[in-house]
């Protein structure tokens, strides 16, 4: 199946000065598109919860002392991409690469894997600076007491690391639910390409867009607020004293 | 007339005091910082203010010079009523010197140009002059060979001379000092009360707040004590830690003049 | 699967031209959003409150939605308010927009980490508001917008990408078309893949030489 190249075109004769807008018409928008919003919210999280757990484990491992080994390189390697082409090419990348390769995926796990192979790439810096941020007496501690170094880490490290993880990986999320609107291209029915179908049928294209960026905005900023809010408390229940 | 409020005529011949301040109110939410304040400074008189935290002393000072907005009273610095608008306070503050605990000087800027920067910028004073004054000053505060350095470069000590020096280079009327000695190791606390108590005596105004008592009672004209946002005693320092009249002020004294 | 070289060569120059493109909007669009930030960042701080929230309100709204809606917004949804720009243009108003308002966030909270003292050590002396911001703090926030600006400006260039659905004729957009023309895949998502990696590490080196000055 071939992506789409775009949107419908302008039409020509817009009114001048007048916001033609029909808040009925808004609302029923906002009921059909609902499902869609639900779309990317299932592709939002799924991806997280795969790329969460990855970044922190790779991460962990670049925070540790072999730094400079092979896997090491291989993982900068890959973060430097990541973070270095658009998120666009690299769902190109997943759409075109996989069936050649023979690989079957329905289009909502292409669009998952193409979100995690991306968010992956900002969770290992996550993990990373996570892990480094537990305090070096905690480590100190642990060996002293007789555990290992891998112990150590699964143990006591990183369980304190994933707390201190939390704002970013909210943050995170709300990343994934903006990159989510860029599968419209590859025509998986999230809430932009809802929208712009609606908006290919019935052409009032200000209250739709409105209706979706109000939609988009309500879920990030709430996210946002609670993202705060836990991160709030998970961090004065850390036990930790910082040393200034 | 109330009692824990007192106002103060001053003795001396000048009729007009340098600072008159007349019930200043702060709250903060619904605590109440300060309570209808009542102070007059005179001309070249230096008034040390000490009491418990909380008690409203930084609150006070910081009303002088309007880094907090005092919710009610008035402030007559040389006799003009000192108003509202951000122009007035502008006024104000070119004539009030203040140093922090917390030093804050301008990390990204020498020693030098800490000192230059506001007497070139606001009273537009040209490179050369406003440096030789900076160097004057600097050698006031026994500085002069860290000029070119920079404030991360220096001590605690050294940076509040420093600041010291870059309130002075405004030629304020009046100077005020928010606990200047609190953040720093003790070793350095003398050569910033030495500065501060030969500017006291070569006659500059001042109002400190510490918990410097040796220097309260060497330093000062009067010692105010204050707890919870009131005045409670205003007195000379002999009266003050030989005599006190207020049983909360005995009581602060015995805790801490205990070490 | 060997590597087809002949395509590769013979569609180098267009994706060049490509290039081109997305280098001329990245480049205004970054341009705008820089000189357009820091008098938006002194408002937001300390305008009266009605400015103050408009801008705020401002970037709330944009940092929380999805750019492409953004690109969508200023294609379709501003010409029913007269302002019809081509694609290009759109491009640059679209993702200047995006820049300006993650770039007002970065530059508030840089001045913002600076703490109250030496706002209140500028204020004492007896610099008005305006100009502490202005000359004193700004100018010492800077060294600390680099890093978290240099991501952003080098998320604007990859936004880019995403002006291909308006038919821009940036790198994405050729680099599509050629792939359904041609059938060639592998070798005009590498020239992709290279090109944007070639720009954002210009961007990242410049900003990193940048940052070595200032210290």
């Amino acid at each position: 199946m071939m992506p789409h190249q775009s949107i419908a075109p302008r039409p020509r004769a817009i009114e001048r000065g007048l916001l033609n807008v029909n808040l009925t018409y808004m609302f029923d928008v906002l009921v059909r598109l609902l499902p869609a919003l639900g779309l990317t919210i299932a592709l939002s999280i799924t991806a997280l919860l795969i790329a969460t757990p990855i970044g922190l484990l790779l991460g962990s491992f670049r925070a540790s002392s072999s730094s400079s080994g092979i896997i090491a390189r291989l993982l900068d390697i890959y973060i430097f991409f990541v973070r270095g082409t658009p998120i666009l090419v690299q769902i190109f990348i997943v759409y075109f690469v996989l069936p050649a390769l023979g690989v079957k995926l329905a289009l909502f796990w292409m669009g998952v894997l193409a979100l995690v192979f991306n968010s992956v790439g900002y969770q290992i810096e996550i993990g990373r600076a996570a892990v480094q941020s537990v305090a070096k007496v905690q480590w100190e501690a642990s060996r002293a007491l007789g555990f290992d170094d891998r112990s150590t880490l699964f143990r006591f490290i990183m369980p304190q690391a994933a707390r201190r993880m939390v704002g970013p990986v909210m943050n995170e999320l709300s990343q994934l639910i903006k990159a989510s609107s860029v599968l419209s291209i590859i025509t998986l029915f999230e809430l932009h390409k809802s929208a712009e179908s609606i908006i290919s049928a019935d052409f009032r294209f200000v209250e739709v867009l409105v209706v979706e960026g109000f939609l988009y905005f309500l879920f990030i900023y709430t996210l946002s607020f609670f993202a705060v809010r836990l991160e709030r408390r998970l961090s004065s229940s850390d036990g930790l004293v910082e040393q200034r | 007339m109330n009692e824990t409020t007192e106002q103060i005529v001053t003795e001396q011949t000048t009729p007009q005091p340098l600072l008159n301040v007349t019930g200043l109110s702060k709250h903060f939410c619904d605590f109440t910082a300060l309570h209808n304040i009542d102070l007059s400074l005179a001309d070249g008189e230096r008034l040390i203010i000490c009491g418990p935290s909380g008690s409203g002393k930084s609150t006070l000072i910081r009303c002088i010079n309007q880094l907090e907005s005092p919710d009610s009273g008035q402030i007559e610095l040389q006799g003009q009523l000192v108003g509202k608008a951000p122009r007035d306070l502008v006024m104000l503050r070119r004539r009030v010197g203040m140093v922090f605990q917390q030093f804050n000087l301008f990390p990204h800027l020498s020693v030098l140009d800490n000192i230059t920067a506001a007497p070139r910028k606001l009273l537009n004073l040209d490179k050369a002059a406003a440096e030789h004054k900076a160097l004057e000053l600097l050698a006031r505060v026994q500085l002069i060979d860290q000029s070119a350095k920079f404030p991360a470069q220096l001590s605690g000590g050294q940076q509040q001379r420093v600041a010291i020096a870059r309130a002075l280079a405004m030629d304020p009327v009046l100077m005020l000092f928010d606990e200047p000695t609190s953040a720093l190791d003790p070793e350095m606390i003398r050569e910033v009360l030495d500065v501060m108590r030969e500017l006291g005596e070569q006659g500059m105004s001042m109002i400190v707040v510490t918990h410097e008592m040796q220097f309260a009672r060497q330093a000062a004209d009067r010692i105010a004590f204050m707890d919870q946002g009131q005045i409670l005693a205003i007195e000379t320092p002999e009266d003050f830690f030989d005599n006190p009249s207020q049983p909360r002020l005995k009581r602060f004294l015995d805790n801490i003049l205990q070490h | 699967m060997s590597f087809d070289w002949l395509s590769f060569w013979e569609f180098l120059p267009r994706m060049l031209q490509a290039a081109l493109v997305t280098i001329q909007v990245s480049v205004l669009a970054v341009g705008f959003s820089c000189l357009l930030a820091p008098p938006l960042t002194i408002i937001r701080l300390i305008a009266p409150w009605p400015a103050r929230v408009v801008v705020g309100v401002f970037v709330e709204i944009v940092r929380g939605i999805p750019p492409l809606v953004i690109i969508a917004f200023v294609y379709f949804g501003l010409p029913a308010i007269g302002l019809m720009f081509d694609g290009f243009w759109t491009g640059v108003v679209a993702l200047t927009i995006v820049g300006v308002a993650y770039a007002v966030e970065i530059m508030r909270s840089a001045i913002e980490s600076l703490g109250r003292g030496q706002r209140e050590a500028a204020l004492a002396l007896g610099f008005p508001v305006w100009r502490t911001y202005l000359e004193l703090l700004f100018l010492q926030a800077l060294k600390r917008t680099l890093p978290p600006l240099t991501n952003e400006l080098a998320n604007v260039i990859k936004a880019s990408a995403l002006l291909s659905v308006i038919s821009v004729h940036e790198i994405t957009q050729v680099g599509n078309a050629l792939i359904f023309e041609t059938f060639v895949v592998a070798e005009i998502m590498v020239q992709m893949t290279i090109l944007y990696l070639i720009i954002v590490g210009a961007l990242s080196t410049l900003s990193r030489k940048l940052e070595s000055r200032l210290v």
